[in-house]
């Protein structure tokens, strides 16, 4: 594909973006207080049934709940935010009668879904993540909070490769199946549950711990979460999950592009776009 | 009467059952989504009050599911009613839509219903905590019956303000998710006439019932029975005065169904 191209993808989804949130101040606030709400909701429960120190031991590492909990919040808004918007992107393309022409466009429907999501996927993420600065400031000083910030963008971008592939396998098997928004709707929680998005994958049964460790956004987390661990995050294992996560973006990618097709095919085939 | 009644209960059972499968996928998301995040709160609980938690933990995300479905499922209904052109076609037969979204109760309660059975049972299954272990039944279903009353009003209010505006499911479901946030709140820990403010607001009374039936301690009983009936005629009362004026208003004005989404 010719860079051209692509420029051109990215810059309709960098525009489609800024227009959305001129045309639609509501949801835009809406969109920031959301993460404070899961946020909050998690910890105020959780302190109101326990305490810090239960939490700490029940987990089996001295960490923060608060931090804890705002790495899972960003990647799960994160994830939710891809699966939703690629995968589910079809589901609206289709509800629109916008997906015939998607797919008689000159680019690949897997590139089209991938490439204009992405400016998207960043400007989101990296709101999402920047207004969480002023409460890591409050927890663990200025220089811990952006380092801590830093991090959490590091995992929310490199995560976002695998995903994206991962999403668009998704994309290809909606346009294959019927009932299309049911599977979606609890696909998104499933996953986050088998991710170890809240509850964490090691005091999961053996049987989940197996399933978490195909899945993207296993290593999103682990990687988010290390801004929890007390004291000054260690190099080795940032370095080694976002080398896992590089192998599963190849794999996943590659994934899709040859499925996507199929995909495409069979919902021609049947008439159903 | 009775035959147009019997219609629009016809109508939503058989939509239920033609979308059988929505519901259930639904269903099985409201599930995971609550467990996603009772097993975060379970997080932090110490393992001999696991118990108690749990079922505390059940009851307010039962609540705060009633609600939520009740304002999604009948609240945002009208949107998909107006774009359909359904409710030129009930007015023309001197049917209320408003009766029509009502109805939408039998969904929203299966929805509820089916959720809240199989949320109880993963817990029985997984943490060996009865969740359903109560002391006073009939409180928790007084409480139930005022929520439910309170949400579908709230429901109904949500509706008859869509016909002149739209509303935007995220303040929905952000305005559902700070009622959690009431509800956590506890009566016990704040003096009179905190208190008697809080059960003002609504929701908070009727889950003050619910949590004295599952303790069976009772605290403000005449209060939280007072102040929830009290608020729920008044949700009841505000839903009417708006859905008559939102009738009235249509019958001058028409259904605007284009560019309002």
């Amino acid at each position: 594909m010719k860079m051209g191209k692509i420029k051109t993808l990215l810059k309709s989804g960098v525009l489609l973006d800024l227009y959305f949130f001129k045309n639609n101040k509501g949801n835009f606030i809406a969109m920031l207080i959301w993460p404070y709400l899961m946020l909050g909701l998690v910890v105020g429960m959780g302190f109101l049934f326990g305490s810090p120190s239960t939490f700490k031991k029940n987990i089996g590492l001295n960490i923060d709940p608060i931090a804890y909990f705002i790495a899972s919040t960003v990647v799960m808004m994160a994830s939710i935010s891809v699966m939703w918007e690629v995968g589910g992107n079809v589901l609206f393309l289709r509800w629109l009668g916008a997906l015939p022409y998607v797919i008689v466009a000159p680019h690949r429907m897997s590139i089209i879904l991938v490439l204009s999501y992405v400016p998207r996927y960043l400007f989101y993420t990296f709101i999402q993540v920047v207004e969480f600065l002023p409460l890591l400031v409050l927890l663990e000083g200025v220089t811990a909070g952006i380092i801590k910030t830093l991090i959490m963008l590091l995992a929310v971008t490199v995560g976002m490769l695998p995903l994206l592939g991962f999403s668009a396998l998704f994309a290809s098997l909606l346009l294959i199946i019927k009932e299309e928004s049911n599977v979606l709707n609890w696909l998104n929680p499933i996953i986050l549950i088998f991710s170890g998005a809240l509850y964490p994958t090691s005091l999961m049964p053996y049987w989940m711990w197996l399933i978490s460790r195909v899945l993207p956004t296993t290593y999103t987390v682990e990687l988010a979460r290390t801004i929890a661990l007390i004291g000054s995050p260690e190099l080795a294992p940032i370095m080694f999950l976002i080398g896992i996560l590089m192998g599963l973006a190849v794999v996943y990618n590659i994934l899709s592009y040859m499925l996507i097709g199929a995909g495409e095919k069979s919902a021609m085939k049947r008439g159903i776009i | 009467m009775l035959s147009r009644f019997k219609a629009i209960v016809w109508l939503h059972f058989l939509r239920l059952w033609r979308y059988r499968l929505s519901f259930i996928g639904l269903t099985l998301s409201e599930v995971l989504w609550i467990l996603l995040f009772l097993l975060a709160v379970l997080l932090f609980t110490p393992r001999e009050y696991l118990d108690l938690a749990c079922r505390n933990a059940f009851w307010i995300i039962l609540c705060w599911s009633l609600i939520q479905m009740n304002s999604m499922i009948v609240g945002s209904w009208m949107n998909f009613f107006i774009s359909m052109g359904m409710v030129e076609e009930h007015l023309i037969r001197g049917i209320s839509p408003f009766k029509v979204i009502l109805g939408r109760i039998i969904p929203s309660s299966t929805v509820s219903l089916l959720s809240t059975l199989l949320i109880a049972i993963i817990l029985s299954s997984t943490f060996k905590v009865d969740v359903l272990l109560i002391q006073f039944p009939l409180l928790v279903l007084i409480g139930l019956v005022f929520i439910i009353i309170e949400s579908l009003s709230y429901g109904l209010s949500i509706a008859s303000l869509s016909i002149r505006t739209g509303i935007p499911h995220n303040f929905l479901e952000i305005l559902n998710f700070m009622v959690i946030g009431i509800l956590t709140i506890s009566v016990e820990s704040m003096r009179p006439p905190l208190s008697y403010l809080l059960l003002l607001i609504p929701y908070t009374a009727p889950s003050q019932l619910i949590k004295m039936g599952i303790s069976g301690r009772e605290y403000m009983f005449i209060e939280s029975l007072t102040m929830s009936i009290v608020v729920a005629t008044v949700m009841v009362l505000m839903a009417l005065y708006l859905v008559n004026h939102a009738k009235s208003w249509l019958l001058k004005n028409g259904v605007r169904a284009i560019g309002r989404m």
